[in-house]
């Protein structure tokens, strides 16, 4: 019985056959066509998701906090800006934060757990303990102690105290109260001054600077977060710096600056070139740790009529000079620091001291009263220094031209010789005679001498083609 | 009336044949036309078939049929999980060329009528296949819970809610309640991937085994000629290589994207179903409700019982294959031209 | 038509090699993309280091829980200094508890004991509890836990 099925079996080996091997060397071929295919597939990289995938942790208590308040659609905000921060993926969460023991003078019940709204650097200090021992003994944390300044006369007398609790405290500080049924008086809170006296007795908030609730340190590295509040007529930090080479440089390599790497791989010179104010007054380099106080690095201080030296500001300067080292060399550097220390010099000797010389000496000799503000010329002395006198200097620190010239010395000058002088020469003509009594102030009195007239004329011709100054 | 005489027949023990085994049954000729390519159509659905069915399963351990977490599932497949967006574009266009290349086969069908008696229940069964099908289609684009996933539950429920009789209790099954939530999705989801792709495989193991029993359609000058095995295997592999090919190329150039995330509250303007449904799409929208889906179920109807009336006008002289010609293209131009309008709208 | 008999011998073995070869490749690694697929990558590890405070706010010979990104640690202070364990008993994973009267951890799922060296000391785990390691920098703690890149 096998005979005629083997013919059949022959029979049918026929053309056949020729194909089938070909349809076998298809299927091989077009297998390992789909080998390699597929191998390419393994490669194709799938984008980022957005916000780079680290997904936030959130524990049990902490559920519960976000549910309730995602659900009744309660800073919602904060929650979700608080998803994106690197806490999140760390668990570290409501209840890390915002966790009372009872008796705090902030504490209260909040649907079973007992919270503080105010996160103080107390309780950052759990676990940045190092930053917060620091913050805590600068000069930051210092800002809304001016109870017995001028400043604190001038806002709460001169203009009104509703003033104080948004104008001055928003950089400065509140001094935060406690109402009795334990939540937090309206005067004194929302506040996220950088001296804001806390009910805990810690002073500052790390929110001033680390925005909640993202605390992100590529935005406390921006220059526009330290410019929220030195900035202005009275201390133009931020525009200064835009203005200098610094900052138009930061302004046009922006996303090479890598903000967000932790400071042991932010270093200036190495990991990014452009310094930001961070850079210079409180980050890491090569050779120093992060400091949060942000006079560690400060010689100078150019906040009162006449700049002085702080306390160990050789030290101070040392530190500084570290930091510019990492990019410059050593004689631009130290040419920098002598320009800047010989024009702090020059206010101080020509404007700062004669005129506050002059100003205790009207208020001795009873020509003007005790109460500040009252009369002009306190005004215009006011402004001198804390104006004029302080863009002259900040410009001075940083390099920045019109700072030093137009907004401030020939400001200063100006309002020297033609408000104040002729104000203290009306109240009395000795002071003023002592005002202008040094060599630099003789060109008011006596006008030029003829060698200096002549240097100027020869100057004119040569240079400006016998041109006169003002055409 | 032509009636093909299978080899098996020869052979029966009623013929004093020694009968045959199971494995000739299968390794019966096939008649020579079939290694014409238009003949091969059919192969494809099936490869796909089991592309669908094998990806179908992966995907399940990744996708969470709820509302809340639907949509972000499948973003997670397609953005998060390693060489997700692949096996997702695999299923993806698997349906695309499942649907067009059953297409393709109905035509080819029609064309050579190959439903002659006695194989009527080939077609049958094969329509079944087809409904079945595109129900997969929609079960499995409403488990997206995209726009289109969501307003297309919504209209295609409420649709057959107008059926009489039927339609309210038909409505309220599919939904889970009066109104599209989270149990429609629960149901949609069970439906694709447990009830349906069931009832097709049978439908399709059906259908195979009709058309192997019932043999082939008489074609001009085709002898009973080339084996099932190996020859038409082989053939088929390659087919079901080459396709794989195409796939793969195709999901790397063209990965699969996502729509915008469902929006209960506002109709979108530019929701529109996946282009196999474009055609139903633009009819129910030229014609009034009631007239649209009857015209569609008779139209089902007509489709699913064609070979009996094939038979009953060809005993009556009517030049069938002439018709069918006719009647496909037009039915296939009009197809087109709905599709067309749907893009311009 | 003339007939070729050109399936035999050597020239079918080549074809089925190559055929074979294909198939092996191309369908083996569709597989392998399938299981690829199915399997939750291991996402290369870094360590990161979750600062935890100074080890002066941590009171003595108590252990403080906490849960940095899933990991359930313990960090216990003694006077011979600070470690940080992890809570899953390595029996078979349940939290264990730092019991100070007994000054020991404990397990409530087979009671299985470990002493403040978090040595296993009694009843079914096979060994230590893991630890996490504790980095100091100044007066601060770190503990170093696995997390998984972005």
């Amino acid at each position: 019985m096998d005979e005629p099925r083997e013919e059949q079996a022959e029979d049918q080996a026929g053309p056949p056959n020729g194909k089938l091997n070909f349809t076998r060397y298809m299927i091989g071929g077009l297998c390992l066509v789909l080998f390699l295919a597929l191998t390419g597939v393994g490669y194709i990289q799938v984008e980022e998701r957005r916000g780079g995938g680290l997904r936030p942790f959130i524990s049990a208590e902490n559920k519960k906090c976000i549910d309730c308040h995602m659900a009744k659609d309660v800073s919602v905000g904060g929650i979700n800006d608080w998803k994106y921060s690197r806490h999140a993926p760390k668990g570290i969460g409501c209840i890390e934060c915002h966790r009372a023991e009872k008796g705090e003078p902030d504490a209260y019940d909040h649907y079973g757990s007992v919270v503080s709204t105010l996160v103080t650097p107390k309780d950052c200090m759990r676990c940045h303990d190092k930053e917060a021992k620091e913050f805590e003994k600068s000069h930051h944390a210092k800002g809304a102690q001016f109870t017995n300044s001028l400043d604190n006369f001038l806002g709460n007398v001169v203009e009104g105290p509703e003033v104080i609790t948004t104008g001055c405290a928003g950089c400065h500080g509140s001094v935060v109260k406690v109402m009795e049924n334990g939540k937090l008086h309206p005067a004194t809170w929302p506040n996220s001054g950088i001296g804001r006296v806390n009910p805990d007795g810690s002073k500052g908030t790390c929110a001033a600077c680390h925005a909640r609730h993202g605390f992100s340190i590529a935005q406390a590295r921006q220059p526009e977060n330290c410019g929220r509040c030195h900035m202005g007529p009275d201390h133009p930090q931020i525009e200064a710096y835009y203005e200098s080479k610094h900052g138009v440089l930061f302004t046009a390599n922006k996303d090479k600056m890598k903000l967000a790497q932790p400071s042991e791989q932010w270093h200036p010179g190495k990991d990014y070139l452009f310094p930001t104010c961070a850079t210079c007054h409180m980050s890491a380099t090569t050779t120093q740790e992060v400091t949060h106080d942000v006079g560690d690095r400060i010689s100078w201080t150019l906040r009162p009529v006449i700049s002085t030296r702080l306390e160990n500001y050789e030290v101070r300067r040392k530190a500084m000079k570290q930091v510019c080292s990492s990019c410059h060399s050593a004689e631009i550097v130290e040419r920098f620091f002598t320009q800047m220390d010989q024009g702090i010099t020059l206010y101080n000797e020509k404007f700062g001291k004669p005129s506050k010389a002059a100003m205790d000496k009207l208020l001795a000799m009873k020509k003007i009263t005790p109460t500040p503000y009252d009369e002009e010329i306190e005004w215009v002395f006011y402004e001198l220094w804390h104006h004029e006198g302080r863009r002259a200097r900040h410009g001075l620190s940083k390099v920045a031209a019109d700072f030093v010239h137009w907004q401030g010395f020939y400001e200063v000058a100006k309002h020297f010789y033609t408000k104040f002088l002729p104000m203290v020469r009306e109240l009395s003509p000795e002071v003023a005679k002592e005002l202008v009594s040094q060599e630099s102030h003789k060109w008011v009195e006596k006008g030029m001498t003829k060698e200096e007239i002549a240097k100027m004329i020869e100057f004119y011709d040569k240079e400006m083609q016998g041109k006169r100054g003002g055409e | 009336m032509e009636r093909i005489v299978t080899s098996g027949e020869l052979e029966s023990p009623a013929q004093g044949g020694r009968g045959k085994t199971w494995i000739e049954y299968i390794q019966k000729d096939l008649p020579e036309h079939l290694e014409w390519w238009p003949y091969t159509l059919g192969a494809i659905p099936l490869t796909l078939f089991g592309l669908l069915v094998a990806t179908g399963l992966l995907l399940t351990f990744y996708y969470v049929p709820s509302p809340e977490k639907a949509y972000e599932s499948v973003e997670q497949i397609t953005h998060e999980v390693y060489l997700g967006w692949f096996i997702r574009g695999v299923h993806k266009f698997s349906v695309d060329l499942m649907i067009l290349f059953l297409l393709f086969h109905v035509i080819r069908v029609f064309l050579t009528r190959a439903y002659r008696t006695p194989g009527e229940l080939k077609w049958v069964s094969g329509s079944l296949v087809l409904f079945i099908t595109l129900a997969m289609g929609f079960t499995g684009y409403s488990l997206v819970y995209d726009n289109v996933s969501y307003w297309g539950m919504t209209v295609v429920t409420s649709m057959l809610g107008t059926l009489p009789i039927v339609g309210t209790p038909l409505l309220y099954l599919l939904r889970g309640g009066e109104e599209v939530s989270g149990g429609t999705l629960l149901r949609l989801y069970d439906l694709h991937t447990k009830l349906l792709p069931v009832l097709l495989g049978g439908l399709v193991v059906g259908h195979v085994v009709a058309v192997r029993i019932m043999g082939f359609a008489n074609v001009e000058g085709s002898r009973s000629f080339h084996p099932f095995y190996p020859e038409h295997t082989m053939k088929m592999g390659a087919i079901a290589m080459g396709l794989l090919v195409l796939i793969v190329d195709l999901v790397m150039i063209f990965p699969p994207v996502l729509g915008l995330p469902a929006n209960p509250q506002e109709v979108a303007s530019d929701v529109s179903p996946p282009w196999y449904f474009s055609a139903p799409y633009i009819w129910i929208t030229l014609l009034p409700g009631p007239v649209a889906l009857w015209s569609l179920l008779a139209g089902a109807g007509l489709f699913v019982v064609y070979p009996f009336m094939d038979r009953v006008l060809s005993e009556r002289g009517w030049p069938m294959p002439v018709i069918n010609a006719v009647v496909g293209s037009l039915v296939v131009v009009m197809v087109v031209v709905l599709m067309v309008l749907d893009t311009r709208m | 038509m003339a007939i070729i008999h050109d399936d035999i011998g050597r020239r079918r073995f080549l074809s089925q090699a190559v055929m074979g070869f294909g198939l092996l490749f191309g369908l083996g690694t569709l597989a392998l993309r399938f299981m690829q697929f199915l399997v939750p990558s291991q996402k290369p590890m870094r360590y990161e280091s979750v600062l935890i405070g100074t080890a002066s706010q941590i009171p003595l010979d108590e252990a403080l829980q906490m849960d940095l990104s899933g990991h359930k640690i313990m960090v216990l202070r003694t006077n011979e200094g600070v470690a940080a364990f992890s809570r899953r008993c390595t029996d078979l994973g349940c939290l264990v508890s730092w019991n100070k009267e007994r000054d020991q951890f404990v397990c409530p799922c087979h009671q299985g004991v470990f002493d403040k060296t978090g040595r296993n000391i009694a009843g079914p785990p096979p060994r230590p509890l893991d630890r996490f390691e504790i980095v100091k920098r100044g007066e601060q703690l770190y503990v170093s836990i696995q997390s998984q890149m972005g």
